[in-house]
């Protein structure tokens, strides 16, 4: 369900298939399998937070979600305030 | 994981059709006319309190009301940004989600610009000094470090518990101050739709999340409850300068004891008790755990003593 979330995100900006390669490649350099992880939500989210641009906002927002979901604040390098 | 019978697009339905405006609900410059009660018997007590007369419990009615509105004000400071959060989490994806959180902080905001009107009107035509909770930002924090689905039920309780108080309490009363109760009104009618945002906000943070954290979550909201528990203890304890101040009526020790007690458990039934006990918040409580649940119930019950 967090993943479907996320990846909703990606597909509304970009199409379903540019953001279906984009996702395979972030995962892969994320090194994560599992987005309804919540920390490998927001290892995920930091990786596509390196790109910039409206990227890294989607990447952001995905972060944000991941620890609502519960992901530890120090999961990857980028931090934002848990609420 | 919750059986909710609406979604967000339904919220923004609603939200677009009860929608006011600031200027409209309450015009720069209005007057507050003092003669009547501004809050319900059922949420201050007073007539509770055998030491006052009838004149001294509708200037403390008054008093719970200002505090009443600056509590809300002090409460919707971390919905506010939590909500805000919520949305961000949302952007690009679900727009009906996103529509209907956008809206939920837009209206938190308004409502607080309507409280900070209200109270400043209070301070300039009640003619006495009225003490209230300051520390907004701190409570804020506080709650705000808690765990995401404790926040949400806290929020949850908040909201379901204002629409209680006004269905129940103000709604068709006839001994209130009409404006106030029109504040009342106007509130009630952005709440209800927030408190169906809170449950689908909770209900997605209820996905993929362990026994374990939904229990760390009820501990967390529990805990909130008791330091606000604290902050109404010392709000009790204000009204009662407050009152001298207004009256100039020094109450013994015995009598400053029965006003604090009476008030304290007014503001706990206000605040703790009708959220606790709200059925919404009981029947979403127990689907995610009806343990816990339980303990909400036996809590309430202690406080209600």
């Amino acid at each position: 369900m967090s993943a479907e979330r996320a990846l909703l995100k990606l597909r509304n900006l970009m199409g379903p298939a540019k953001a279906d390669l984009l996702v395979a490649a972030t995962k892969r350099e994320a090194g994560v399998t599992n987005l309804d992880d919540p920390d490998e939500l927001a290892r995920f989210a930091d990786e596509l937070m390196k790109h910039g641009g409206v990227i890294e906002a989607v990447g952001r927002a995905i972060k944000v979600q991941a620890i609502l979901g519960g992901a530890n604040e120090t999961s990857g390098t980028h931090k934002i305030d848990r609420g | 994981m919750l059986d909710l019978g609406f979604d967000y697009a339904s919220c923004v339905r609603g939200s677009e059709k009860v929608t006011w405006r600031l200027d409209e609900a309450m015009p720069p410059g209005t007057v507050l006319d003092f003669s009547k009660p501004f809050l319900p018997e059922q949420l201050t007590l007073t007539t509770q309190i055998g030491c006052l007369g009838s004149d001294e419990r509708r200037t403390l009615n008054q008093i719970a009301a200002n505090a009443y509105l600056n509590l809300f004000a002090f409460v919707e400071e971390y919905i506010l940004a939590t909500m805000a959060k919520h949305a961000t989490a949302e952007l690009f994806g679900d727009h009906d989600a996103i529509r209907a959180l956008a809206r939920f902080v837009d209206e938190e905001v308004k409502h607080q610009q309507l409280f900070a009107r209200y109270r400043e009107a209070f301070a300039r035509d009640a003619g006495y000094p009225c003490r209230v909770l300051e520390s907004a930002g701190e409570v804020a924090q506080i709650i705000m470090s808690k765990s995401a689905i404790g926040v949400m039920l806290v929020t949850l309780h908040i909201e379901l518990m204002t629409q209680q108080h006004y269905t129940e309490c103000v709604r068709g009363n006839p001994d209130l101050d009409p404006f106030f109760a029109k504040l009342l009104h106007l509130h009630w009618l952005e709440e209800s739709q927030h408190a169906r945002i809170d449950a689908l906000e909770l209900d997605k943070l209820l996905h993929g999340a362990s026994p374990a954290t939904i229990e760390a979550g009820f501990d967390d909201y529990l805990g909130v409850l008791d330091a606000f528990d604290g902050l109404l203890a010392q709000q009790a304890g204000f009204d009662i300068e407050s009152l001298k101040s207004a009256t100039g009526r020094v109450l013994d020790d015995g009598e400053r004891e029965e006003v604090r007690r009476v008030t304290h458990r007014a503001y706990r039934k206000t605040f703790l008790v009708y959220g606790m006990t709200n059925p919404m918040f009981q029947a979403i409580a127990k689907q995610m755990s009806p343990t816990k649940a339980a303990r909400i119930e036996a809590r309430a019950e202690e406080l209600r003593a």
